[in-house]
């Protein structure tokens, strides 16, 4: 399964197991985590795909809800359950960040410069606003003394503020980052904005995932999370300790008029930001056409010089040219697009023939930029002419010093065998002569040696 | 409100009166601590290069889950006491 099917597949898992806790009951949702925790960490261990590293991180995301489903009691204080959660998955963090093999400071831990984790955190205290007036939770006492406060800022600081921090933007933004590049960002935000479909608010859930797109992109600009997860601390510790006791001083008809205004603004926001996201892949596919007008030329030239359609090269380029040609006497693609675009928008049409004079414009330059670039491609492909009638010229004197040297090389083994042929009948002739000479020598001896007495 | 502890967890608190170790999550996280450490232990049994990776990885798990379960021990034992 390619990652692009099987991560949404678990953040979609996930998602379920936290609408059924909100929906039907606590422990199926556990069950449903307890499951998905099981299958992910054996995957981790028995499969090597490419999107491994990110699955112990959706598990401790699951366990996450285990935890804060099984850890808090009714026996301890309610800001205590937030230690009670947040220990464990502390240590379990930190067990993954070992396993993994990543340095804190790839997480985000580390020292920047001030300013922009200063902007960053101080965009806390509006948020916790904006949040209390979205969800307007209930506060945990009544009316704490101080001493309940300190410890209050100082458990929602390190195990809100920097427990959520470490586990979204730190370690699962950045495995979701080398598995998914930029869209990484979206993947960390939405399993953020997920985990909070227990609040039961659709507005709040908008503005929590608009929340972690913005602490994810801060975070990946500035390299530290230290910024959000002040940020983080600021908005939890305002809506437990700071808004609920100034809420309860004012004006309940105005605060709910502030609070309807507000959700109806963040719906808005939402439409826009769709608009402004449509507009830009239009943008973008508009630009992808012109630069497959723009390559045109190139790719020509490139199919031309393929070995196998180098015998008919002449017909090749003579089609290449017509085919040229056609694309040039074609109505400009980008012109056309932006002319419907119009259309259906119902612009006026001072913007329209604005948009076909500049599309107009447009096509200009990238028909001179072709001719320009079929000039250049012409003079190549002559010089490569000439270049080949220059090679086969010296290919034929090659092969007539071939032929002369073959001719050479026979006459010299006809002359040779003739000189075997003579030598073998002397040699025969020689061995001839030696014999009968012999014979002579010993006939002459005989005789001699019968007169003796 | 945070994604720690949320409005569906606060109201599950609020509405159980039984004991802490007695309840039907509470038994969820036993069995599911008890199911992670019997497959620890038969990849440790069984040997080979995936036993450590196996060990580790299921770690990530089992230490969180023991923590809280030590905690209702503590709890529980505490509640004994007085």
């Amino acid at each position: 399964m390619s990652k692009r099917v099987a991560v949404p597949a678990y953040i979609a898992a996930i998602a379920v197991a936290e609408a059924v806790g909100a929906g039907i009951g606590v422990v199926p949702s556990i069950l449903g985590h307890a499951v998905l925790i099981s299958i992910l960490l054996s995957q981790y261990v028995l499969t090597q795909v490419p999107y491994r590293r990110v699955l112990p991180v959706l598990a401790i995301v699951s366990l996450l809800r285990i935890l804060s489903f099984t850890a808090p009691i009714a026996q301890v204080p309610d800001i205590y359950w937030y230690v009670l959660v947040g220990l464990p998955l502390l240590v379990a963090v930190a067990l993954t960040v070992s396993l993994l093999d990543f340095s804190w400071a790839q997480l985000g831990l580390r020292r920047g410069p001030w300013m922009p984790q200063l902007l960053v955190a101080s965009s806390g205290l509006p948020l916790s606003l904006a949040g209390f007036l979205l969800l307007r939770p209930r506060p945990f006492a009544s009316m704490p003394g101080w001493r309940e406060v300190a410890i209050g800022v100082v458990i929602l600081l390190i195990f809100v503020g920097f427990t959520e921090e470490i586990l979204f933007r730190g370690l699962l933004q950045h495995v979701a980052t080398e598995v998914f590049g930029r869209t990484g960002v979206l993947c960390s935000s939405l399993l953020f904005a997920i985990m909070y479909i227990g609040s039961r608010s659709a507005s709040y859930l908008l503005f929590i995932a608009l929340l972690g797109l913005f602490f994810g992109w801060c975070a990946s600009r500035t390299g530290s999370i230290w910024g959000v997860v002040l940020a983080h601390s600021f908005i939890a510790i305002g809506m437990t300790f700071v808004w609920p006791f100034v809420d309860a001083g004012l004006n309940q008809g105005m605060i709910a008029q502030i609070s309807a205004a507000l959700q109806w603004g963040l719906w808005l926001l939402v439409v826009i930001g769709v608009g402004l996201l449509l507009l830009r892949y239009l943008q973008h596919s508009g630009r992808a056409q012109a630069r497959r007008v723009v390559l045109a030329p190139i790719l020509v030239a490139r199919d031309h010089y393929r070995p196998a359609d180098s015998l008919n090269r002449s017909n090749q380029l003579e089609y290449h040219r017509q085919e040229r040609d056609t694309m040039d006497n074609e109505p400009p693609p980008q012109s056309k697009l932006d002319s419907v675009e119009a259309r259906q928008h119902g612009m006026p049409s001072e913007i329209e023939q604005l948009i076909e004079r500049i599309g107009a414009r447009y096509i200009d330059d990238l028909r001179t930029l072709s001719e320009q670039f079929g000039r250049f491609y012409d003079a190549q492909l002559t010089a490569k002419d000439e270049q080949i009638a220059d090679l086969s010229q010296r290919l034929e004197v090659a092969e007539r010093q071939r032929d002369t040297l073959e001719a050479q090389h026979q006459e010299l083994k006809r002359t040779s065998a003739s000189y075997v042929a003579n030598l073998r009948t002397m040699s025969e002739e020689l061995s001839r002569h030696l014999e009968y000479t012999e014979d002579e020598h010993d006939a002459s001896k005989a005789p001699n040696q019968g007169g003796s007495p | 409100m945070t994604a720690l502890v949320t409005d569906v967890i606060a109201r599950a608190i609020a509405s159980n009166t039984v004991d802490s170790l007695s309840t039907a999550r509470s038994v969820v996280l036993i069995l599911l601590l008890l199911g992670l450490l019997v497959l620890k232990e038969l990849a440790r049994a069984a040997g080979g290069p995936r036993s450590t990776a196996w060990t580790d990885t299921l770690n990530i798990a089992i230490v969180p889950l023991l923590l809280v379960f030590g905690f209702f021990v503590a709890i529980n034992f505490l509640d004994l006491l007085s």
